[in-house]
């Protein structure tokens, strides 16, 4: 029998544990974006949870990886789950599945699966969609209590899967707002807005514009962040990254919102807008691609932060949290490399090496 | 578990990291201390302390009294140890002993005779008389050793004395379950304090501080009671929050002086010396009763022991008897020490050592370790609680891959092995297991590389010393060919000596010849001469 | 005229890198041949001469000429590993013919047989054996590198290479298996 070494406590966690939590934590922005935007939500979730258990398995028998073990310890759920919460609640099915299985099989398991993967699954999945089907990918409901033909459950499913609604209603016609309309997100509008010459104040008449950042989609954010904060009283997540991504976002919205409001939005918009709070409390926090350090952790969530918001005022997408997820990842082993921790015992290492200088 | 209001009378400094385990503490703190019958042969490990291997100095066969030296130090770097009972030797041979191991090792085995007689004790009438070195000696000759957890030799670490102005008492006990220094406080706080006067004795100005964790209210209330009764104002009580490991020397020198020893420095280097309550103890008895170290408090716990509790036992006392004698179930795992640093027993036919502080007769399920280690997902919750404020991930990253030099970079030596990294991973990897394989890899491999720059060294001055030779036996052939040249050289110069000469004399002669042949011509002509003109 | 400029030009460039590689080359000489320390750095030194050479060091020569790096079987798989990882090699499994790795051990003379001959004490590549004619030799534990060398030459076989039994001081942990439940460890 071979000895083990101590420790022989244990505390009572684990992966899967941890898992379970960050689903559960999702569940009240779940009830809003299903409140928003009908019932496609749910659907795209169950689509991308099969997709993702189904590939993980096969991926693992093809590399010769115990099946079960792996499995059930749910990251390839959570991969799924959260790619399909980013989702637009009417994309055609083979998109959820394509973008899931991608994420799955290249982002994971091409990497050495469950933490060897560089780049957040489920944003290389959201990315790769994002780029190949555009249209599709920014192609949002208005809350449904701003449409003009609000979707039914029997409608999603047959839009999702068929391409078109059952009655004789349209995707566009589903598009329409109030106002006769063809309604995008709030940033998309804003963003369109703009780009014809208003200004922000102008921008924001528009019906979708209301409350912090948006109908509908304040509320969705607002959700999010109440479920983040009890993954962080849980313990589940740390505190420094959801924070730091606030705070990256700010210290690039803030100086441009006080240069000229005209163009620039009001900071809180950012932090509530689109996919915000969801990426800062579930994507960003993504244990395996995240910083490690204290303070790469830091470092890591202020760089999302703040290359969401450039992106958002200065590039072409309208949200941008996946890239800037992406981005910051490939700079965590360098960030790991220069915020090694002061160990117990050893000097301070710059302050050695300007005291090697005198 | 109930916590002391007592208020620190020294500031209290912070320890990143730590966790916060179920204590299991009450389970054995809730009885007085007690003792067991004798077993029925003791097995007294000769590496029962840090360092060196004890030379046996009885035969088997002989009897000895309780106390009796029966093995010493080894001139170097190790302890004496005394026969913890009266009784016969009936073997000197390899035991299973206490050590990670499961190794067997060379082990003194006693038959007690049960009379448990003392031999003759010699205690000093009066300590404050004695000069350092007498009682240093005294210290050393009674076998007295860091009872904390390392038996590191007492009087090596007492030594070293320029600069030292604080002794600290390490009373922490943060582990889980050990309740051994808590109650030798409880019961025994002024002999615990006298020993620190005696240690206190041996520095000038020194200060000395208890370092004792909050959730030993009334091991706190008995020091200060024996401090009181005592008139030793000059002791402080550095009471820390509970949380694990604030026992380890460096974190407790953290908590209680905001220092941190250096990195291959050791705590005398900032003025500290730090002892275990239990050492403080021992070094009274030493020095006031002249009584060895011969027992020492250990607590039994755990699911499957059915008297827990802290029981007084004589070194070598074998597991499995103490098993019996609380009556306890045959235990699923049998840990020696704790549950965060102890280790696993083989088998309960291992007799205890300086060091054991703890036996855990564990009961299936309790320790909550027999779990799968599943992959890393870098979570960091391992470095959120290393109170070395080390990377465990990236230890652990490169430790299975066996980078080593990488972890070493990574600062692996480090690591105080507290465990605390592995009891948080989510991932159930047995994280300190692969540090100690990395750490005993690369200790392994030094000694080997040291070997194989021997060997390199030894090959080459063989290689060397057979060049020599075969140099030397050349230059002897030279140099033999050479005299024989010469030799025949010289001898054929002799040769043309002689034929010079001979050729000289045959000139000479010849010469003679041609002279005489010349003359007797000239006689000749002369005659012709004469005849011609005599016939004129 | 282009043409011209076009050459002047090429040849000046060629000129100018020319010597800056001629510069490089002399201010960043590497002294001596350091390969083959490094490569001797690795082998085992137990001087067994299992790998057809007299010694660990001329193998470490003809490595570095280009001999293969699988010849050692003291230094096992971990010695190929390294090599490999030293010279940018394919790591390739040990060559069978030149023998396996053995656990350390070392040679021990039972001396009650021992006739003094001295052939062992010739063999030995470390001078890890004592003794004199027609006196009994014996090993010196510590300096032996147990490579049999002194086996054969003896005429009366009373050389036995022995096991280093594990001690408490060599022993080391092993590496835990991965993804293996522990229990499983427990039930072997």
């Amino acid at each position: 029998m071979a000895l083990l070494s101590s420790p022989f406590a244990k505390k009572t966690n684990s992966v899967t544990q941890m898992m379970l939590w960050v689903v559960g934590a999702t569940l009240p922005g779940l009830f809003v974006l299903m409140y928003f935007f009908g019932v496609g939500v749910l659907v795209n979730l169950v689509i991308a949870c099969t997709t993702a258990l189904v590939a993980e398995a096969l991926i693992l028998k093809l590399r010769n990886r115990p099946v079960m073990p792996i499995l059930w310890d749910g990251s390839a759920f959570v991969t799924a789950w959260l790619l399909a919460l980013a989702l637009p609640p009417l994309l055609p099915w083979w998109m959820t599945v394509l973008g899931t299985a991608f994420a799955i099989v290249f982002a994971k398991h091409v990497y050495g699966g469950l933490g060897n993967n560089i780049f957040n699954p489920a944003m290389v999945g959201y990315v790769l969609l994002l780029i190949s089907f555009p249209l599709e990918m920014t192609t949002w409901l208005p809350p449904q209590s701003l449409a003009e033909n609000p979707v039914g459950a029997i409608e999603a499913v047959s839009i999702i899967f068929t391409g078109a609604a059952s009655n004789e209603t349209t995707i566009d016609m589903l598009k329409q707002g109030v106002d006769g309309y063809t309604m995008a997100t709030p940033l998309d509008h804003i963003k369109t807005e703009l780009a014809q010459g208003y200004r922000i104040p102008e921008a924001e008449t528009a019906p979708i514009i209301k409350g912090l950042s948006g109908a509908g989609w304040q509320w969705v954010n607002l959700a999010f962040l109440a479920g983040g904060l009890v993954l962080m009283a849980k313990k589940v997540i740390g505190w420094q990254i959801p924070i730091a991504v606030l705070l990256g976002m700010g210290l690039i919205a803030l100086p441009l919102f006080f240069a000229n409001s005209d163009y620039y939005l009001f900071p809180m918009f950012h932090g509530f807008a689109g996919a915000t709070m969801l990426g800062a409390f579930f994507i960003a926090t993504d244990p395996v691609t995240a910083s490690t350090t204290a303070k790469g952790r830091w470092i890591f969530g202020i760089g999302i932060g703040a290359i969401t918001v450039l992106i958002r005022t200065f590039g072409g997408y309208p949200d941008a949290i996946a890239f800037a997820v992406l981005l910051m990842n490939m700079a965590v082993p360098m960030i790991d490399y220069y915020t090694k921790p002061r160990t117990y015992g050893h000097a301070d290492k710059k302050r050695k090496a300007s005291e090697g200088v005198k | 578990m109930e916590r002391s209001s007592f208020v620190s009378e020294i500031p209290i400094y912070e320890i990143p990291g730590g966790i916060h385990p179920e204590e299991h503490k009450t389970r054995s703190n809730q009885t007085n201390i007690r003792r067991l019958p004798l077993a029925n042969e003791l097995v007294i490990n000769l590496k029962g302390q840090a360092g060196n291997r004890s030379i046996p100095i009885v035969e088997v066969g002989e009897a000895v009294l309780k106390g009796q030296v029966i093995a010493e130090c080894d001139g170097i770097f190790s302890a004496y140890q005394h026969a913890p009972t009266s009784g016969t030797i009936i073997a000197i041979e390899k035991r299973t002993i206490a050590h990670p191991s499961g190794l067997d090792d060379l082990c003194i085995v006693l038959k007690p005779d049960g009379d448990d007689q003392w031999c003759e004790l010699t205690s000093s009438s009066n300590i404050e008389e004695m000069d350092r070195e007498a009682v240093l000696a005294q210290i050393f000759e009674k076998g007295v050793v860091g009872l904390g957890g390392a038996s590191f030799p007492s009087h090596i670490k007492l030594k070293q004395h320029e600069g030292v102005h604080t002794l600290i008492i390490n009373a922490a006990e943060c582990e889980p379950y050990i309740t051994c220094d808590d109650k030798l406080l409880q019961e025994h706080a002024k002999e615990v304090l006298l020993g620190a006067e005696i240690i206190s004795k041996l520095y000038q100005d020194i200060n000395i501080v208890i370092g004792i964790e909050d959730n030993k209210p009334q091991a706190i209330d008995a020091i200060q009671q024996a401090r009181k009764e005592l008139e030793l104002s000059n002791i402080k009580l550095g009471v820390v929050p509970t949380k694990y490991p604030s026992g380890g020397e460096k974190q407790l020198i953290q908590l209680l002086t905001g220092k941190e020893v250096p990195h291959g420095k050791l705590p005398a280097d900032l003025g500290l010396i730090m002892h275990n309550v239990g050492t403080c103890y021992a070094i009274h008895l030493a020095l006031t009763e002249g009584k060895p170290l011969v027992e020492r408090l250990v607590t039994l716990t755990g699911d499957n022991c059915k008297e827990p509790g802290n029981y007084w036992i004589p070194f070598g006392t074998p597991v499995d008897h103490l098993i019996k004698a609380t009556q306890s179930d045959t235990p699923k795992r049998l840990i020696m020490g704790g549950p965060m640093m102890g280790y696993e027993l083989p088998h309960a036919h291992v007799g205890i050592v300086k060091a054991t502080n703890c036996i855990i007769m564990s009961a299936d399920g309790e320790l909550g370790m027999d779990q799968t280690a599943l992959p890393c997902i870098r979570c960091g919750a391992c470095m959120d609680a290393c109170p070395a404020s080390l990377l465990p991930q990236q230890l652990y990253w490169h430790a299975q891959a066996d980078e080593f030099d990488k972890a070493e970079e990574y600062d692996l030596f480090d690591c105080i092995e507290c465990g605390a990294c592995a009891y948080v991973c989510p991932s159930h990897i047995p994280l300190v297991q692969h540090y100690r394989y990395a750490k005993s890899t690369i200790r392994n491999n030094r000694v080997e590389k040291l070997k194989a720059e021997k060997a390199r060294e030894r090959y080459e001055a063989r290689q060397e010393r057979l060049e020599r030779v075969k140099r030397e036996k050349a230059e002897r052939h030279r140099k033999a060919a050479e005299a024989r040249k010469k030799a025949a050289e010289e001898a054929g110069k002799k040769d043309a000596k002689k034929a010079a000469v001979q050729a000289a004399l045959a000139r000479v002669q010849a010469k003679k010849k041609a002279q005489q042949s010349d003359e007797s011509a000239a006689d000749k002509n002369q005659s012709d001469d004469n005849h011609s003109e005599g016939n004129n | 005229m282009d043409l011209i400029t076009a050459v002047i030009i090429l040849a000046v460039l060629g000129l100018v890198f020319g010597g800056l590689l001629g510069f490089a080359s002399i201010k960043f000489k590497v002294d001596g041949d350091p390969i083959v320390e490094q490569i001797d750095e690795i082998l085992p030194q137990t001087q067994c001469g299992q790998c057809g050479y007299p010694g660990c060091k001329p193998y470490a020569e003809a490595i570095a000429n280009g001999d293969e790096i699988n010849k050692c079987p003291p230094g096992g798989e971990a010695g190929v590993k390294a090599l490999a990882d030293l010279l940018g090699r394919e790591v390739i499994p040990l060559d069978e013919e030149r023998g396996e790795e053995k656990p350390p051990s070392v040679a021990y003379i039972r001396e009650d047989e021992c006739i003094g001959c001295t052939k062992c004490i010739q063999a030995c590549p470390v001078d890890a054996i004592l003794g004199a004619p027609k006196l009994m030799h014996t090993v010196i534990i510590d300096e032996c590198t147990g490579c049999d060398l002194c086996v054969e030459p003896c005429p009366v076989d009373c050389i036995d290479m022995v096991e280093l039994p594990q001690t408490i001081s060599s022993w080391k942990w092993q590496q835990p298996d991965q993804m293996i439940p522990v229990k499983e460890l427990e039930a072997s």
